[in-house]
């Protein structure tokens, strides 16, 4: 088997290094950059800010009501739905909580310095009205599919809520979906997974496990790389078959588990380092929004200035949270309510937990043990937060920090693909019937399997072009139908909201 | 919706008076065809907020399509300059590379270390070769890397400019779909709110 995969694939990293890019490869290089630069940053921004305006900060008055509605205070078991509050938030979260949190926040950080930290987590705000918006649509106008699944997300609401003349949008939406579902939320997890694993343990398995699979070359790794991406694809594909009530229950553990395993390590580290926590928060503060300060890096000296901590903490911050993708939506539709103001609210707190949160730790962390500083390249950002975890820790306890990341990314890359999977599956249903949901499936689960092993060059670019793109549509979705979801607002806090338990 | 109007017309007139402004001055390479970009995409924007505040069907549907080729001509503009941007910042490591070179090519002279003195001087103008292959009329000086630097947030800022008019067109195409907007221009079948 091993020997039948070894051949037949070109196996784990890029073919050769010396070739260099081809002319297509850099063009979807540039594409996807673009794609993902700074119009597209501010429109989301844009977005976020002009429902704060409008809804009079939602997200700092609210947060109690949410913070409510996801300890299952508001929770209507017998409401059209599938999952519950929690379970939805959770289920949307293993999509968000991923690579970005991680690597994203050290290369945001060496490239804007520690303010551009202060910035995301501002954009992260921004980003909760975002969501809150896109979910709270999400409801409004959901459907149930012929097999009795629900449908919702940008595809309904462009549909259904802007009119037919406006059904080319949702189409074009689930498209971009369907294939950036096998790119940035499949085979770049699955591939950065295997390279975290390889990474940290391939040379601790025992020596009898690795010899057996020996073949040529760096067989050790390769072999690895194909077990992994069979284990991971089946584990993915048993939680996948269930639909959104096996994600919604696997992700209702496997978030909080997660996200306690991760920011348990960062406060283990921002607890060693107590005393410097009051000083590095000032820098992060002054350095966001006043002075600029110069870092010996690669290349010479290179001054940071606000707009460059601006501008990266903004691009990290909507590449963690994806507020205004469009995606998170299609997982809160699924949830059992009947008032969709109630779904938007906890949905608001995902890039709260996400951004603010955990993006925060990662950025204390970086910031107080100065690797930010130190570290040679800034495109390595995993491998900088990892190194900052380590040398946060005591001499002798290095190795628990550098653990904790890996293991950190291996969690958060299963969880966004069983997440993703969902997205691309509605999409799919939108697009064709329920009829096609098991091909879909199982192509996904072959590709996992494709992503842990081989370097998708030009197709993950091409894929992280269409995520971007799915913003756009669903932009014109929000934007389109904001006095709907102000007119929903309003109403359901006319009304009394009595805790339902 | 005359206030679509307005708002598309301060975006054009607004957008042409800060590209004034911004026009560049310390200017290496930026030139190429953002600068045409950025004029089409003002111009379209110009002409549909003429067509906005008449209420037909047709006006909306021309309107809404040039505010799309709007929104595509500022996001042309931007690209054309982000790829720009990248040639002027790969100069200006090259700029910052020669100097310390040569930084260290005066400290190896004055230490007579000969061996380094002959590979750092190797370094040194094949590295500048490069750059001057880049952009011909470069000078290795705090000057010109001060003229490189200055170029690359000139780029930043005219960056921003063209990424904020693309905000502005393509919030106005996004609020023209709105079901009360739709029947206003006279969609009969525009969904109910």
């Amino acid at each position: 088997m091993i020997e039948f995969f070894s051949a037949v694939l070109p196996l784990a990293v890029p073919s050769s290094a010396s070739e260099g890019p081809s002319a297509l490869e850099s063009f979807f290089d540039s594409a996807a950059d673009i794609a993902w630069g700074l119009p597209f940053i501010l429109m989301l921004a844009a977005v976020g800010l002009y429902f704060t305006l409008r809804l009079g900060f939602t997200q700092f008055r609210r947060m109690g009501h949410a913070i409510a509605i996801g300890r299952g205070k508001y929770d209507e078991p017998d409401a059209p739905g599938e999952v519950t509050h929690f379970q939805a938030l959770c289920a949307a979260l293993s999509a968000t909580v991923g690579v970005g949190n991680i690597g994203g926040v050290a290369t945001a950080i060496w490239w804007g310095g520690p303010g551009a930290a202060i910035w995301m987590a501002l954009f992260g705000l921004l980003g909760m009205m975002t969501k809150f918006a896109s979910c709270t649509l999400a409801i409004k106008y959901r459907v149930t599919d012929e097999e009795g699944h629900i449908i919702g997300g940008p595809m309904e609401f462009l549909s259904r809520g802007l009119g037919k003349r406006f059904a080319w949008l949702a189409t074009m939406f689930a498209v971009c979906a369907v294939i950036a579902s096998f790119g940035g939320g499949n085979m770049v997890q699955a591939n950065q997974m295997a390279t975290a694993f390889t990474h940290e343990f391939g040379a601790s398995l025992p020596s009898g496990m690795t010899e057996s699979f020996a073949l040529v070359g760096d067989m050790q790794t390769n072999s690895i790389r194909i077990i992994l991406g069979l284990v991971v694809a089946v584990l993915v594909g048993l939680v996948i078959i269930g639909g959104i009530k096996r994600i919604g229950r696997v992700a209702g553990v496997l978030v909080p588990v997660m996200a306690v395993f991760y920011v348990g390590g960062a406060l283990t580290v921002i607890f060693i380092h107590i005393d410097e926590v009051p000083k590095t928060l000032g820098t992060m503060f002054s350095l966001a929004f006043g002075g600029d300060l110069t870092r010996k890096a690669a290349g010479g000296a290179v001054g940071l200035t606000v707009l460059q901590a601006l501008t990266w903490g903004a691009k990290r911050a909507v590449f963690s949270n994806e507020a205004g993708l469009g995606s998170a939506p299609i997982a809160h539709a699924a949830a059992k309510t009947h008032e969709p103001v109630r779904e938007g609210l906890i949905a608001m707190l995902g890039p709260f937990i996400d951004t603010v949160i955990i993006c925060m730790m990662t950025a204390l962390v970086l910031t107080l043990t100065g690797v930010w500083e130190t570290f040679a390249d800034g495109s390595q950002g995993a491998v900088m937060t990892k190194l900052a975890f380590e040398q946060g820790l005591p001499e002798g306890y290095g190795w628990i920090g550098r653990y904790t990341v890996a293991i950190g990314l291996i969690l958060f890359a299963i969880s966004t693909a069983i997440s993703w999977s969902y997205y691309g599956d509605r999409c799919v249903t939108y697009l064709f019937g329920p009829k096609a949901v098991m091909p879909y499936r199982t192509v996904y689960v072959l590709f996992l399997f494709l992503g842990a092993n081989i370097d998708g060059g030009i197709v993950w670019k091409f894929a992280d072009v269409t995520n971007a793109a799915m913003a756009f549509w669903n932009i014109i979705g929000l934007l389109g139908l904001s006095t709907v979801v102000v007119a929903l607002y309003k109403d359901y806090f006319s009304r009394p909201q009595e805790p339902l338990e | 919706m005359t206030k679509f109007s307005i708002l598309a017309l301060l975006g054009a007139l607004g957008g042409g008076v800060l590209l004034w402004t911004l026009l560049p001055t310390a200017a290496i390479w930026i030139d190429g065809p953002w600068l045409a970009w950025a004029i089409a995409g003002l111009v379209l924007l110009l002409t549909a907020s003429i067509l906005i505040p008449r209420p037909t069907t047709d006006s909306w549907k021309r309107a809404w399509g040039l505010l799309w080729l709007a929104a595509i001509c500022f996001m042309g503009s931007y690209s054309s300059l982000y790829l720009l941007h990248h040639r002027v910042d790969h100069l200006a490591s090259q700029v910052r590379e020669v100097l310390q070179d040569e930084a260290a090519l005066a400290k190896a002279k004055a230490e007579g270390r000969v061996a380094d003195i002959e590979s750092i001087t190797q370094d040194l103008n094949t590295k500048r070769a490069e750059a001057l292959a880049s952009y011909p009329g470069l000078v290795f000086d705090e000057r010109g890397k001060n003229r490189v630097e200055a170029s690359s947030l000139e780029l930043t800022y005219l960056e921003y400019m063209v990424s904020v008019l693309f905000v502005f067109a393509f919030f106005i195409l996004a609020w023209m779909t709105a079901p009360p907007v739709q029947k206003f221009y006279g969609f009969t079948a525009a969904p109910a709110t």
